[in-house]
């Protein structure tokens, strides 16, 4: 037999390829997902009744959060200096500072607080005063005020720890954690060694509140953060670790990477 | 015998085939995901809509005997951060991140945690105890912090908890702290 002839040739090989795909096709054998069958996410649809917070971070509303105009903020956050101080530093420990507070978180908040996830009858009637954009501004403004305050305007922060023996147990809770708890070190999500969106930077925050926002994650009376992280936490830590937390971020010392050395 | 000058069409058809096979018939994807409907979520919706809504996390039992359990994970810890489970049922997993991939392994099982997918699982322990289960994908500066608890308790235990009206998910809101 002529070889060249017997040969089925490249056009033949081509067509037994294609009849393979078809073949397996027509086959319906199980195949690699392709991006087309992708359902798009349903169309906002309203928020179930439990839910701990209606902020959903897309992106308009991480648009919304950080775009804000500081200098609009600033003659909007005129209404704030009462409780919070002039400086973003309030005088009393159980208000909270809000000077160098991240402006997604701050604008989060007043969200909360409009909608009454977060139950404070204060801040409801001013959060409710203020619009969205209006808290864009009003958080832009904090968020650029520098955190450490200005003695002669009589702030709070910092204050004494009251038993500096706790402040190796807030150590080991600042940049470890408790692993063995599933307890997270506080400096991964609240910085400076890590960050997670929105949440609070507590290097320049008052130990009271601190206190008080802990114990309500602890308690579940504050139930806005969203996916349980915080309640979790707090639940897991004992009542003098809270305690030892709050004094040292209050004292100032959680401002800067905290290290931890065993046996000293 | 096949001629050398014979030989390319053939070679052609075979480079193809082992391709187009790796391709068309490849698994890798679908270790530990169901190969039904694939499910897609929005991780940042979980909380207002959807299965992980806060009130549906937790282990439920099912009509047909076997128990679903929902879990969110997320930076650092999974929520619920405690789950008890029953011995010799079978358990189906459901599970899905909020922000980056994790992972971990329980019950034999590898589970592969990522955002916007829903991925299940389906396991059953075969004696009781506390396993305590720590995050194996690297996540952050807070991963080595991150651990779930897997309680496993008799059948029985677990049946009568969960027949007598009494929630199963109200469980897994109790602290460990406070234990």
């Amino acid at each position: 037999m002529d070889p060249a002839r017997s040969s089925i040739g490249v056009r033949g090989a081509v067509l037994i390829c294609i009849a393979i795909v078809v073949f397996s096709e027509l086959l319906g054998l199980p195949m690699l997902r392709r991006t087309k069958e992708r359902e798009t996410f349903p169309v906002e649809s309203p928020a179930v009744p439990g839910a701990p917070s209606l902020v959903v971070w897309n992106e308009s509303t991480i648009l919304a959060a950080s775009d804000g105009n500081p200098v609009r903020g600033q003659f909007i956050a005129r209404r704030c200096e009462t409780c919070h101080g002039i400086e973003g530093f309030s005088s009393r420990s159980s208000t909270p500072n809000l000077a160098g507070l991240g402006r997604e978180y701050v604008w989060k908040q007043l969200d909360d607080f409009r909608s009454g996830k977060r139950k404070s009858e204060i801040m409801q009637r001013i959060a409710s005063a203020l619009s969205s954009p209006d808290s864009a501004d009003v958080a832009a403004y904090f968020s650029m005020l520098p955190s450490t305050p200005d003695a002669q305007f009589n702030p709070s922060f910092p204050q004494n720890m009251q038993d500096r023996s706790l402040a190796n147990v807030a150590r080991r809770m600042l940049s470890v954690g408790d692993p063995s708890r599933g307890i997270p070190p506080c400096e991964a999500c609240h910085g400076p060694i890590g960050y997670v969106r929105a949440a609070p930077g507590l290097g320049s925050q008052n130990s009271d509140y601190v206190l008080s926002q802990l114990d309500d994650f602890a308690s579940k009376n504050r139930s806005d953060d969203i996916d349980l992280p915080m309640r979790t936490i707090a639940g897991q830590m004992h009542e003098n670790e809270r305690e030892a937390v709050a004094e040292f971020y209050g004292a100032g010392l959680g401002r800067f990477t905290v290290g931890y050395s065993i046996g000293k | 015998m096949v001629q050398l000058t014979n030989i390319r069409p053939y070679i052609i058809v075979a480079i193809f085939s082992l391709i187009y096979g790796v391709f068309r018939f490849s698994s890798t994807l679908e270790d530990s995901r169901s190969l039904g409907n694939p499910n897609y979520v929005d991780p940042a919706a979980l909380h207002v809509r959807g299965e992980f809504v806060e009130s549906n996390l937790g282990a439920v039992l099912n009509m047909d005997g076997s128990v679903t359990t929902r879990m969110v994970a997320e930076r650092y810890l999974f929520v619920p951060d405690r789950i008890t489970l029953p011995v010799g049922i079978p358990v189906r997993l459901r599970i899905t991140s909020a922000d980056v991939p994790h992972a971990f392994r329980v019950a034999g099982v590898r589970v592969k945690v990522v955002p916007g997918f829903v991925t299940e699982v389906h396991f059953s322990f075969s004696s009781p105890g506390e396993y305590e289960v720590q995050c194996e994908e690297f996540c952050g500066p807070g991963h080595h912090a991150m651990a779930e608890r897997f309680i496993a308790v008799p059948k029985k235990d677990f049946l009568a908890a969960n027949l007598s009206g009494a929630s199963a998910s109200a469980q897994s809101g109790v602290p460990r702290g406070s234990r």
